[in-house]
């Protein structure tokens, strides 16, 4: 399989809107609802509002950029062709660092909640290592699979998700939402923070892009992929609320896993675990997605040859920086609430910027040329 | 057509030369014929040469020998070879297919075909006359697929006979057949059947090629040739269907699948195929949509209930008790005092035996194999049970898998649910429901990744085609199943009946229409 | 083999091996669990004691196949264990008890006053903190020791612990009078605007208490598990008890009454209660109006049902007839809430929910109150207005007390 063109892997808009929302949504709904409520109270949910707004401008930014990268051609390939190879280098080492580090982050969380959750003994490197497991089988597979599988987990959590809520209607109680407006505007951006850092994942776009079938659709996919996340973010949020009040949720580690716990319906109660376990099918796509991301960037830039060899690697790569880097979970928890955010922002958000101005210049230089000519 | 034994070797005009050669070549068997004619008068010399046990017998006096003895005395004229040729092709031989030979090698395969060969003293051309017999089984009930409403007609070991079971009931000119001969050594018969503008030219070709490059010794039943051309080697799920029933053969080939039918054994095999197809039943478009509707639902269900229900079963109980509501846990605590084993021990072993009591009922004899399969398995279960080797609980689970996996109507998919249990108990006795997502999700990437001839094994779920999902969860009834599936279908020629077929009630009452008849006399 | 093969092979072997030695880590097979049905919390002298109520699976068992529900075994073991946290003491448990205990169906969890009025803030925390033990058991107080209740045997529900539970749940769905409280509400209505909170009360009415097999076997029971008072907390400590009276004005000012049955007289000159209503819906709003320094609140109490008894000699077809009586029903719940609401002002807590409408409808005023609430609270004046419909009055129309003096 050469590196320059893309094998044979198509991808639907419909598909690549599922992946989308799958990039983003996964570890959104399990870690902000409780720094969002923690900060912004019962207006949290104008504070995912906000970064939904923000959302869309990254998706306007990405779409902008991803407009001139022609079919079946790697983002980074493109990026060479217009920038040079020195560029796309020090482009393509940020964005796989970045990558390994969100993935080494996102197996991490889900081996913290599941060990906090339900699997309390068993040792870290186990869950951690079923889980990148699975991730790499299914990047040997490629991006058409995982799209494939995508349907199925979305329309089967999707489901889950409605019969979830609708099970919580007994327990929700709107007058928790008053009063509106008094957390200050400090607190509501503080708590957009974090939702603002995750939907700037939707970075993945560009890397995902050159895949779609329908180029032309790309930007539609892009907005609909974030306000679907947003959409799911929101609710959850306001599920919380609703059901907890807005003091509770924010010392909670997991209000989401939690509320699910309140079900009690006769003899359909403490259902959590299959809630936990239908959702985290989502979280598997998560990896895959990134999991994805960083092999793509790692051989763009490096330009590896095998594949099968260089997955397994890497997996194991990733599983271990997840497990080592951080020590305890108060680490984890405050890289989460305050490192990660500006991180990623200047990943998903400064570095685009900065390739989108760049490329836009070429662009002029290279009208121009040809103009010469 | 298989492996050529070398050069071409022609027929001689001497006769005998020919006829000790093809006699070498078959070791002097004993079942050889060489039924000798002449007529010293026009100085005719020729050889029928068959073998015995191929041939049958009456076509061969009747039709062969017969004829060509009395054209002996009556035709003193004709003096060369190559005139009692042209007078025994018109006027003797009252055969259908006749072919020209002029080669010995050929000659020989069509005597292992059970055709006779005719050989002239002076000729360098010889005929084979097809007389291929040899007792066949008539057609009878399926003994697999068997349906309540629905033709109770099989295909036979005999390729002659499904031909025409399939040509009766698609009397189409488009419908196509191809013959090849598989198989070095067993030089077996194989027809390829699709019809021409419905099936996908890209699939008939790859099936085309892929049965071209088969290269082995002996083809004895469709499943050879399936595990040599089939997408992927090393998975559970079967990606190539088969059937023992003509009205399938006959719905697969007019949805646009290619048939191959294999001499030898009823089962025909049908590609590409989607995993969809496996839990559907001929039966369920012959019976009315709504009961055909729901079966198929309970097929769904029973599918996942004999992969997953034991892991289910063992993974609840031993790492998700709350899950359970209070009263059942109780009662399942109250079962598994002073059972010894660990969940998982008790279900493998229940399993392996419930495993073993299944295949023992296949291999009895049929007048004791039910009733030894039902009474081990209640009495084994009950007993069991008694002396506190394992629980209540654990039994029905064990059984209720079992009976599950009955209900998927093809036996490979069965299968591939039998075995996929095994992996699901392990993964879900040391890491609980977090185990099985984990299978579920690998399952999943590899189904997804299946492709049977090009089409994806898991549509219309993914890629998710709409209009193909008529015929998933639910049968419509057929007056709304307009067009043929996307995905398997040429996408030239989607639509197959005329629309605005419902059903209405006439305008007026049949009575009333009556009332006017009378009124006019 | 090719050399891939024979690797791949190493590989799943290694890995089959690893997982079948080491074990299979949170694997608890179901008779190495304790089930426990209900949780008891005592404190004396520095430490807390936490009881559990053991359920034996075989003796249940045995016991609903019998006919007639009688147990011959013993359905359930009490034990205790002590020490300076809740978890310490929880775990202390494992030097008596050969199985591991099991908190996911526990239902009810008993704290005596003595706990409450060291402050439930750390249980709080532990159920919160636990992936085991659920947010969802009903909380309940006892005046003594916890212990004791959880001693005590029911008839007809095997398991006292899921017994209490059940009749929690029943009575605030049908009575009313004392709400069903789970552990999240309690730790919510703790950080909520009034940082206060109700407790039903469990008692054992009645001596001795019902705790062998040979007791429980006989048709009229010595003592029964009966549901008390309502307990009153500020800042998570005891504060005072309501009595049952008082506790459905509470109820009604809550917005928790659902249905319930209320007895009233047929006329404003006899004080003898002769009629009953059933109460089927209601609802309740609370609205703060600001007077002078201090609010004013309006609570309009809504509410139909239907009529189930009455010996006053009325004719129930006549719409005035009707008239009159709701009129008394209303009356009657508007003397109950200013009953209750004296002894809610009595113990000077809030748990009425005024805070969190005046923190709503107000929230710039709301975080000056909010430093002094009880002294804002002490001043309010309420205004009940009850708007009682008898929608319905049963198969007859007239009273039979009419009828029989009619001749």
């Amino acid at each position: 399989m050469s590196q320059e063109q893309i094998p044979y892997q198509q991808i639907s808009a419909f598909q690549a809107v599922i992946l989308l929302v799958h990039t983003i949504t996964p570890t959104a709904m399990l870690v902000i609802p409780s720094i969002a409520i923690g900060r912004a109270g019962q207006d949290a949910w104008m504070s995912i509002l906000a970064a939904w707004a923000c959302g869309m401008v990254f998706i306007l930014m990405y779409s902008r950029m991803i407009r001139d990268n022609p079919a079946g051609v790697p983002f980074l390939k493109f990026v060479e062709s217009r920038l040079g190879r020195v560029v796309t280098t020090i482009v393509g080492v940020l964005l796989a660092h970045y990558y390994l580090s969100t993935l080494s982050g996102i197996i991490r969380e889900l081996i913290e909640f599941l060990s906090d959750a339900v699997l309390l003994r068993t040792p870290m490197l186990v869950i951690g290592g079923v889980a990148v497991g699975v991730a790499v089988y299914s990047a040997i597979h490629g991006l058409e699979v995982v799209a494939r599988v995508g349907i199925v987990v979305f329309g089967f959590s999707v489901v889950l998700f409605f019969v979830h809520i609708f099970l919580l209607v007994d327990h929700l109680h709107l007058k928790y939402l008053a009063p509106i407006g008094e957390a200050s505007v400090n607190h509501i951006i503080g708590g957009s923070f974090p939702a603002i850092g995750w939907f700037s994942e939707s970075s993945l776009l560009l890397l995902m892009a050159p895949y779609v079938s329908r180029q032309a659709a790309i930007r539609t996919i892009g907005l609909w992929g974030m306000s679907l996340s947003a959409m799911f973010l929101l609710l959850t949020v306001i599920v919380a609320i609703l059901v907890f009040g807005p003091s509770l949720p924010g010392m909670m580690a997991y209000p989401t896993s939690s509320v699910a716990e309140t079900i009690d319906y006769d003899f359909v109660e403490r259902m959590d675990v299959l809630f936990i376990f239908s959702w985290m099918s989502t979280i598997y796509l998560k990896i895959c997605m990134f999991f994805f991301g960083t092999v793509h960037c790692f051989r763009t830039v490096f330009r590896v040859q095998n594949r099968k060899p260089f997955y397994i690697a890497f997996g194991v790569l990733a599983l271990l920086t997840g497990l080592y880097t951080w020590e305890s979970t108060a680490d984890l928890s405050e890289y989460q609430r305050y490192a990660i955010v500006p991180f990623k922002l200047s990943m998903n958000v400064g570095l685009p910027f900065l390739l989108l101005l760049a490329l836009w210049i070429t662009k002029k230089s290279r009208g121009r040329e040809v103009d010469k000519r | 057509m298989g492996v050529q034994q070398g050069t071409k070797l022609p027929i001689s005009e001497h006769l005998p030369s020919n006829v000790k050669w093809l006699y070498d070549e078959l070791g002097a068997s004993s079942d050889i014929v060489v039924r000798t004619f002449s007529d010293s008068s026009t100085g005719l010399d020729g050889v029928f040469f068959y073998i015995d046990s191929l041939v049958d017998q009456q076509t061969i006096n009747q039709m062969l020998i017969g004829p060509v003895l009395a054209e002996i005395g009556a035709n003193p004229n004709v003096k060369s070879a190559s005139d009692w040729i042209g007078l025994l092709k018109n006027k003797a031989l009252s055969v259908g297919r006749l072919k020209d030979l002029h080669d010995l090698n050929e000659a020989l395969a069509q005597l292992m075909e059970g055709n006779t060969v005719i050989m002239l003293q002076g000729s360098r051309a010889a005929m084979a006359a097809s007389t291929a017999g040899g007792e066949k089984r008539s057609v009878e009930e399926p003994s697999s697929q068997t349906v309540i409403r629905g033709p109770k007609e099989s295909f036979t070991e005999n390729i002659n006979t499904n031909m025409s079971l399939l040509r009766r009931r698609i009397k189409s000119p488009k419908l196509r057949v191809v013959y090849k001969q598989i198989g070095s050594q067993t030089k077996t018969h194989v027809a390829v059947v699709y019809m021409k503008d419905i099936a996908k030219d890209g699939v008939v070709q790859e099936v085309m090629a892929r049965l071209d490059r088969i290269d082995t010794d002996a083809i004895l039943e469709s499943g050879y040739i399936e595990e040599f051309i089939q997408d992927a080697a090393f998975t559970f799920f079967p990606t190539i269907y088969n059937t023992e029933r003509p009205d399938a053969a006959a719905g697969g080939i007019l949805e646009g699948q290619v048939a191959i039918i294999v001499d030898g054994t009823p089962f025909v095999l049908l590609a590409p195929v989607t995993f969809i197809r496996f839990l559907q039943s001929s039966e369920d478009y012959y019976q009315r949509y709504d009961i055909a509707t729901f079966l198929r639902l309970i097929r769904y269900v029973a599918f996942f209930v004999s992969m997953l229900l034991p892991s289910l079963y063992i993974a609840i109980t031993t790492f998700h008790q709350e899950m359970l509501p209070t009263p059942l846990l109780i009662s399942l605590a109250a079962q598994r005092e002073g059972v010894p084993f660990p969940a998982i021990i008790e279900a493998l072993v229940m399993e392996i035996t419930f495993e073993v009591l299944r295949e023992a009922g296949v291999r009895m004899p049929r007048v004791i194999g039910p009733a030894i399969s039902i009474v081990g398995a209640l009495v084994l279960g009950q007993a069991a049970v008694q002396a506190g080797l394992v629980s209540a609980a654990m039994v029905i689970v064990v059984s209720f898998t079992a009976i599950a996996n009955f209900v998927i109507p093809a036996i490979n998919m069965a299968s591939a649910a039998r075995l996929i249990r095994f992996i699901m108990m392990i993964l879900g006795a040391t890491l609980g429901l977090f185990g099985i997502m984990s299978g579920l999700m690998v399952l999943l990437i590899h189904m997804s990744s299946l492709r049977s001839f090009g089409v994806a094994y898991t549509a219309p779920f993914s890629p998710f085609i709409w209009p193909n999902w008529k015929d998933v969860l639910v049968r419509l009834p057929h007056w709304a199943m307009k067009k043929r599936p996307i995905a398997v279908s040429s996408m030239s020629n989607l639509t197959r009946q005329g629309s605005g077929q419902m059903p209405e009630k006439p305008k007026k009452l049949g009575h009333e229409r009556d009332e006017t008849r009378e009124s006019d006399e | 083999m090719s050399r891939r093969a024979r690797a791949l092979m190493r590989i799943i072997l290694i890995g089959l091996v690893c997982l079948l030695t080491t074990g299979c880590w949170d694997r608890k097979e179901l008779n190495q669990i304790a089930i426990t049905s209900a949780t008891a919390i005592d404190y004396k002298d520095g430490q807390w004691i936490v009881s559990y109520q053991v359920v034996i699976p075989s003796a249940i068992s045995a016991a609903m196949t019998t006919v007639g529900g009688g147990a011959a075994k013993l359905p359930v073991i009490v034990y205790s264990t002590q020490g300076k946290t809740i978890r310490e003491a929880v775990w202390k448990s494992v030097l008596e008890s050969p199985r591991r205990l099991f908190f996911s169906h526990t239902r009810v969890l008993v704290v005596s006053a003595e706990a409450t009025q060291q402050g439930l803030t750390p249980l709080i925390d532990v159920y919160l903190r636990n992936p085991d033990s659920r947010e969802t058991v009903n909380v309940l107080i006892s005046e003594g020791e916890a212990r004791t209740i959880l001693e005590q045997l029911m008839q007809i529900q095997i398991i006292p612990g899921d017994g209490i539970q059940e009749t929690m749940v029943g009575e605030a769905k049908d009575l009313s009078i004392l709400p069903s409280i789970k552990m999240y509400d309690l730790a919510m209505e703790l950080l909520g605007s009034a940082k206060s909170a109700v407790l039903p009360e469990i008692v054992i009415s009645g001596s001795p208490g019902v705790t062998t097999a040979e007791e429980l076997n006989r048709t009229a029971l010595s003592s029964k598990l009966r549901l008390g008072r309502l307990a009153v907390l500020g800042q998570d400590k005891l504060v005072g008890w309501l009595s049952r009276q008082e506790a459905f004005g509470v109820g009604f000012m809550r917005d928790k009454v659902h249905m319930t049955s209320i007895s009233f007289a047929c006329n404003a000159s006899s004080r003898e209660e002769e009629s009953a209503f059933r109460l089927m819906q209601s609802k309740t709003r609370l609205t703060p109006h600001k007077s002078g320094n201090s609010f004013v609140m309006d609570i309009k109490v809504e509410g139909e049902g239907s009529l189930l008894e009455t010996n006053c000699p009325v004719d129930l077809n006549k719409p005035d007839v009707i008239k009159a009586m709701e009129e008394q029903l209303e009356k009657k719940i508007v003397a109950n809430i200013e009953e209750s609401w004296l002894a809610v002002k009595k113990l000077k807590t809030d748990i009425v929910g005024f805070a969190d409408r005046i923190h709503r409808k107000y929230p710039k005023e709301w975080k000056k109150l909010s430093e002094n609430w009880e002294a804002t609270f002490l001043q309010i004046e309420i205004r009940p207005e009850v708007d009682i419909t008898i929608k319905r009055t049963g198969l007859s129309t007239k009273s039979y007390k009419l009828q029989s003096e009619k001749d």
